[in-house]
């Protein structure tokens, strides 16, 4: 018990004093590992380089370079057009379109955290300009994005797949209905919000003008299908499809949209490796985390109780769903898939509850901790954006992450949601 | 912290800033030629798959030893922009005197981490020198030596940051994390 306290303790103390999350991680399992005693310390090492690598993990950095090509190829605002034109004629049209760019960004980035800040730099500015208060902005483009690890391609994916020898594909076709389901949540929303309150509409656009946008933006439109088809036809493992998609990217980027030159291409490669560098971090820490949960032996323990206590799966859905909202909020998503999937899937698996059902729900879930407070990445940095408090922006977001909540309940109820392709 | 950075008065840069800037212009470099080799092995693959049918056995191997590589040696570059995901709830909101002192303490344990993964990484890396790996039969010491190569590189970009008059206490920036 001593140890667990130790584990668990130090690893929340050191990152609320600011220690970055990877590391706290590291050094509150070296903590509890010299609390054992007879453990040599070159468990942690050796647990760092094995949950760095790995063939399927290679993915990360592919989808990552494919998402800073695209960026860097200016797709933000080819995007952010399109989703002007087909939503300006509605009420509270800026609002709306930084919904639908968000879905169009998910289907291109896998990473919420790069999205907001892509997006929001652009969108939350815009959106104050047009009277919408500063805690609704930032509330719309945190809550909006995530969705980005939700529709495919999706970093958490592909680290939950790895971790409990799915199939990635599986997984990323499972993502979807539930991410477009969150998108249309997020509209009814924003939509109902811009009404009570009157925000602005911002013109309606014509048939050829939605044709122009559409055209602009329809090269990084076709990354997703590719992506998905790509992995669905079986031809490509996710690795290489991965890698592929960075090299359309990048011949977008140089042939169609003339942006990326070499000096460009460098930057977006090294911004890349970074992205990457801070996520692997954080997964290999967390393995060296669930190692030691293990030796002390929780993850046995937990299921025991679990099993003993609970035979009902959806009521083990419920309390999981609650833990895990809790997790959310304090701990970073892949790290906690890393820390959490060895304990509760075996448990969810003995329940009779479907993996791919059982995965995309703790994906999500854990997403949905990126908009609370006080760890949420995304409303952080959309708080940032908006030149607001955190408080405030938590204001701002609360409706959305009612909606949100709301989705998770659908999505636990209703398992035909997420497992429509498989 | 999550603060906007807001142009302040140009700070004159020391020593430790211009060596900091130097050896991560330099890393930043090493990570993104990297990350092409992984891009250009693993394009390899699928073409002497697909096109010249035979399988390729080292492209994989090469790629995933650059990802160790690249995350530790990435790790190292992004510590003084403040690149790592951090919780700053707690520091957003503390007096500075409180703030200096959570600082230091968050350094000492930074430090402590990463002795230790470094120390027990090289230990590691002996204790399987004479392994080969799998494909191309490369000794592992050269493999598992990203471990304490990335451990040290991020001991001296956490001193250098200390050193520095810019950015001394390397928390996050404003537009998030890498």
């Amino acid at each position: 018990m001593l140890i667990v306290t130790t584990l668990l303790g130090t690893t929340l103390l050191l990152m609320l004093i600011g220690l970055p999350i990877a590391f706290s991680i590291i050094c509150g399992s070296i903590l509890s590992l010299m609390l054992i005693g007879n453990i040599p310390l070159m468990v942690i090492p050796q647990n760092i380089f094995t949950g760095l690598d790995s063939f399927s993990l290679l993915a990360i950095p592919f989808f990552v370079l494919a998402g800073s090509l695209m960026t860097s190829g200016g797709i933000t605002e080819k995007l952010l057009a399109l989703a002007n034109a087909i939503m300006g004629r509605f009420r509270g049209g800026l609002a709306m379109s930084a919904v639908l760019s968000s879905a169009m960004f998910a289907g291109i980035s896998g990473s919420a955290v790069a999205d907001t800040s892509a997006l929001g730099r652009i969108m939350i500015p815009a959106m104050k300009k047009s009277g919408y208060p500063a805690n609704f902005s930032a509330g719309v483009l945190a809550a909006a994005n995530v969705m980005a690890p939700i529709i495919p391609p999706s970093i958490p994916f592909i680290v939950v797949a790895t971790l409990t020898n799915q199939s990635v594909t599986t997984l990323f076709l499972a993502g979807l209905i539930p991410g477009l389901f969150y998108m249309l949540t997020m509209f009814l929303m924003v939509s109902y919000i811009s009404r009570k309150r009157g925000y602005p509409m911002h013109g309606r656009a014509t048939g050829g003008e939605i044709w122009a946008a559409f055209k602009g933006a329809s090269w990084a439109l076709l990354l997703p299908v590719f992506v998905l088809g790509g992995i669905r036809s079986g031809v490509f493992n996710i690795t290489e499809c991965a890698v592929v998609a960075a090299v359309y990217a990048l011949l977008v980027g140089v042939f169609v949209y003339r942006k990326i030159t070499l000096s460009v291409f460098v930057d977006s490669l090294g911004s890349a490796a970074r992205t990457t560098a801070v996520i692997m971090m954080i997964v290999a820490a967390a393995k060296a985390f669930s190692w030691v949960m293990a030796y002390v032996g929780i993850p046995r323990s937990i299921a025991d109780f679990v099993l003993d206590n609970i035979s009902d799966p959806l009521v083990f859905l419920i309390f999981l769903n609650i833990l895990l909202l809790l997790v959310g909020m304090f701990i970073e998503t892949n790290a906690a898939i890393v820390m959490l999937m060895p304990v509760f899937f075996p448990i969810a698996v003995s329940l009779g509850i479907d993996p791919t059902h059982f995965s995309v729900l703790v994906v999500v879930n854990l997403c949905v901790g990126l908009i609370t407070p006080p760890a949420g990445l995304c409303l952080n940095i959309a708080s940032v954006l908006a030149k607001t408090t955190l408080e405030d922006a938590v204001k701002g977001v609360l409706p959305f992450l009612i909606m949100a909540i709301f989705v998770i309940a659908v999505l636990t109820l209703v398992p035909s949601l997420v497992l429509v392709f498989s | 912290m999550l603060t906007e950075d807001t142009p302040n008065a140009p700070i004159d840069k020391n020593w430790a800033d211009r060596l900091s800037d130097g050896i991560a212009v330099v890393l930043n470099f090493v990570i993104a030629s990297m990350l092409f080799v992984m891009c250009a092995v693993t394009v390899w693959q699928v073409f002497s798959r697909y096109v010249l049918n035979d399988a390729s056995s080292w492209s994989e191997e090469v790629a995933r030893i650059m990802m160790t590589y690249m995350a530790l040696i990435g790790s190292a570059v992004v510590i003084k922009t403040g690149g790592h995901v951090t919780v700053t709830v707690l520091l957003d909101r503390v007096s500075p005197g409180i703030l200096k002192w959570l600082l230091i303490f968050r350094d000492l344990f930074m430090l402590f981490t990463l002795i230790i993964v470094g120390w027990s990484g090289f230990g590691f890396a002996q204790m399987n020198a004479v392994q080969l790996s799998a494909a191309m039969d490369l000794p592992m010491i050269y493999v598992y030596a990203a471990l304490w190569l990335g451990s040290g590189l991020m001991i001296l970009m956490l001193v250098l940051a200390r050193f520095s008059r810019t950015n001394v206490n390397w928390t996050a920036q404003a537009d998030g994390f890498e």
